[in-house]
């Protein structure tokens, strides 16, 4: 059952209370029907035979009274009765015909043997009535008075079977009339029970598809309630969502703000230090120069210096020479001494004299010692100088290197400078566009913040909605006062909604967010959203219900 | 030993004048020794020593002295004394030794020439004996002079006979 629609249901139940209605009415038609073949065949069979019979119990009669109309009027008003044959022979042709029609409609047994007998006795009367006749138009009145007699036995035989024939007619036509008592008495019952029967059906049927309707419905309508409620919070944890999203928003827009600034800061502060790293280049530039100066002059004074410790060691060397000259002299003075001292007493002033050369020579090798210590001391002095001269020389060289080392390093600071320069104007540029992003997405979350206003509103109404159908499922259960509260809070959401702009207006400061600010109104205002897009509900997948 | 002790006696006894006189001192190994002047020929600086082969390690060659080949000793390997480098003050000492009953000419490589000294007999001192394994007697005696001690050689007994012979042989 739960598969079919609600149409479908209705449609089922109804049409099965009508088939109940059509069964109790055909089976009444057909009972009327039967009653009426019942009827009917009580009039063709017995009201007809009964008529019949009758009719020919008349013609009988009638025949019987012609005769005695007949003999009457033979003997006693001695009229002509010649017509009488040919009357008895058309009441006979009438009469059989009437017989043989009466033979057709026998159906019972007991109706056969009572015909059989009444046809026997006709059968048997008829010759009599033909002599009567016969003696009666011959003028016969023995004969005929004879005949009569005999014929009036018969003849009354022949009308006792016809009234037998007749009554029992009657009693079959009573006993038909008793049977569609029966069968309307029957029919009546069983329309009556058929009847009930039908009702309580249909009270059941009406039973069932309401419960099977509403409390669905009811379940549904429950649904709905929680989903709305669940709507209402959910979309107001949007509302409020959102709401937190545009705080945050605007102070990331104003973080932005101080970001620009002080990126500016940093660009100013950049191109300064790109200027001061040019200015340094040239600068160095300049050392660079100088120290190239220096440092030739201190090439040309190593070079002096070089010419004086040459000169000095040629000294030296001079004075080597003459420090030999005195040790060779020694010597001869020792080996003349040694002669002396050979020679013995002659070599005694000689011996003297080689003293007083080796004293000579000893002081010209000590002048010689000193002037070298002296000389010594120059070289080592000048050496001192050159070494001090180098010392600087190879300090210039250092200077010289790291002047350039520092020339190189300015460059790159001026070169990193400019980059700097350059990426903060790009980052300038990208805090801009987030900074419009920010704005945006303040834009977005006014936006959707009064878009969770009005579903909140439209969450609203639809419960009233659906108030509203409990109130038509449930009648009185539910209470109906959906309309009102529904205009009710058509306004306040209205209200609520503008409310809402207004508070993130305030809290957010600024030129820039003017434009979102209006944005995020005119949105609200043309953007409604209908609560057939949050809770589809279509005809086609009502009937699901 | 006893030959030996009374050789120093008879030595000590008997040349006290014979060790007195002018000596010619020189340094070697920062060590100043002297040669009686009687012995010295001749001065001269240090030159070419060609050197032979087959001598001794101390036999440092022979030189060319105005037209005579003299031999040359290290008189330091004699000593078994380091050799060092010859500077400028290096000096060969020409002197001139009696071995048996010849008279040979000799060099002598010195580090330095001092000067000739009068030694007065008052000033020498035997050579102390430092044991008895100790063969001195090449050694005339020991100058006392202002802050040190001069050892005077007896230059005929630095070169013993087989050196004689040998150098002889190489001359």
């Amino acid at each position: 059952m739960k598969k079919f629609s609600l149409g479908t249901k209705l449609v089922c139940s109804f049409l099965s209370v009508a088939l109940i209605t059509l069964i109790i009415g055909v089976f009444g038609i057909v009972q009327m029907r039967n009653l009426e073949k019942s009827g009917n065949a009580m009039y063709e069979e017995n009201v007809k035979g009964l008529s019949e019979v009758s009719e020919l119990n008349q013609m009988f009669l009638s025949m019987r009274l012609a005769i005695v109309y007949a003999i009457s009027n033979k003997f006693l008003w001695n009229n002509d009765v010649s017509s009488l044959k040919t009357k008895m022979e058309e009441m006979d042709k009438e009469g059989l015909a009437q017989v043989a029609k009466l033979d057709k409609s026998i159906a019972s047994a007991d109706d056969r043997k009572v015909f059989d007998k009444f046809k026997a006795d006709l059968g048997a009367y008829l010759p009599i009535r033909d002599k009567m006749v016969a003696a009666l138009i011959a003028g016969d009145k023995e004969g005929s008075t004879e005949a009569l007699k005999s014929g009036t036995q018969i003849g009354n035989a022949v009308t006792t079977g016809l009234k037998q024939m007749m009554e029992m007619e009657i009693a079959q036509a009573k006993k038909k009339a008793e049977e569609n008592a029966i069968t309307s008495t029957r029919a009546t019952w069983m329309a009556t029970i058929g009847t009930i029967v039908g009702i309580c059906l249909s009270i059941g049927l009406g039973v069932i598809l309401t419960i099977i309707i509403t409390r669905p419905i009811n379940k549904v309508i429950e649904g709905l309630s929680d989903g709305a409620d669940q709507i209402a919070s959910a979309s107001s944890q949007v509302s409020s969502a959102s709401q937190h999203l545009a705080e945050g928003t605007s102070e990331q827009a104003a973080s932005l703000e101080e970001t620009s600034s002080s990126l500016e800061e940093m660009a100013s502060m950049t191109k300064q230090n790109a200027d001061n790293a040019g200015q340094a280049k040239a600068m160095m530039g300049e050392a660079g120069h100088i120290v190239e100066k220096v440092s030739g002059h201190m090439d040309e004074m190593a070079r002096a210096i070089n010419e004086i410790t040459k000169s000095s060691e040629e000294t030296s060397k001079i004075i080597k020479t003459i420090d030999e000259i005195a040790f060779q002299t020694n010597l001869l003075a020792l080996n003349a001494a040694v002669e002396a001292a050979r020679a013995g007493e002659a070599g005694a002033g000689f011996a003297v004299v080689a003293e007083e050369v080796r004293n000579l020579a000893l002081r010209s090798a000590e002048a010689a010692k000193n002037t070298n210590r002296l000389i010594e001391n120059t070289i080592k002095a000048v050496h001192g100088g050159s070494q001090l001269t180098k010392l600087t020389q190879e300090a210039f060289q250092e200077n010289i290197a790291i002047a350039g080392k520092i020339g190189q390093l300015v460059d790159e600071i001026a070169t990193a400078s400019e980059e700097q320069a350059h990426g903060i104007s790009q980052v300038n540029i990208a805090v801009a566009e987030m900074d419009k992003v920010t704005q945006e997405t303040a834009a977005n979350a006014e936006e959707s913040a009064s878009a969770s206003e009005e579903l909140n509103a439209q969450a609203e109404q639809m419960k009233s909605y659906v108030q509203d159908l409990g109130a038509v499922v449930g009648g009185n259960g539910h209470n109906g006062a959906g309309h009102q509260a529904r205009s009710l809070r058509e306004s306040s959401y209205v209200g609520g909604g503008v409310r809402k702009l207004l508070a993130l207006t305030d809290k957010s400061g600024g030129n820039g967010k003017k434009q979102a600010r209006t944005a995020g109104r005119g949105s609200a205002k043309g953007k409604s959203i209908h609560p057939e897009q949050v809770i589809p509900m279509e005809e086609d997948k009502f009937h699901d219900f | 030993m006893e030959q030996a002790a009374m050789t120093v006696g008879a030595v000590s006894a008997g040349t006290q004048e014979k060790r007195e006189g002018k000596y010619l001192t020189f340094c070697m190994a920062d060590e100043e020794y002297g040669i009686g002047i009687r012995k010295v020929k001749e001065i001269i600086g240090m030159m070419i020593i060609t050197s032979v082969p087959q001598t001794p390690g101390y036999v440092k060659g022979v030189i060319n002295l105005r037209g005579k080949v003299i031999p040359v000793i290290d008189l330091r390997l004699k000593f078994g004394i380091e050799s060092i480098a010859y500077t400028e003050r290096t000096c060969i000492i020409v002197v001139e030794i009696s071995g048996g009953d010849r008279k040979i000419q000799m060099g002598i490589v010195v580090d330095s020439v001092s000067e000739v000294l009068n030694i007065k007999p008052g000033d020498i001192e035997d050579t102390p004996t430092f044991g008895s394994t100790m063969d001195t007697d090449y050694i005339l005696g020991m100058a006392k002079m202002e802050g040190g001690v001069k050892i005077l050689l007896d230059i005929d007994r630095v070169l013993n006979d087989r050196d004689f012979q040998d150098i002889a042989g190489a001359a």
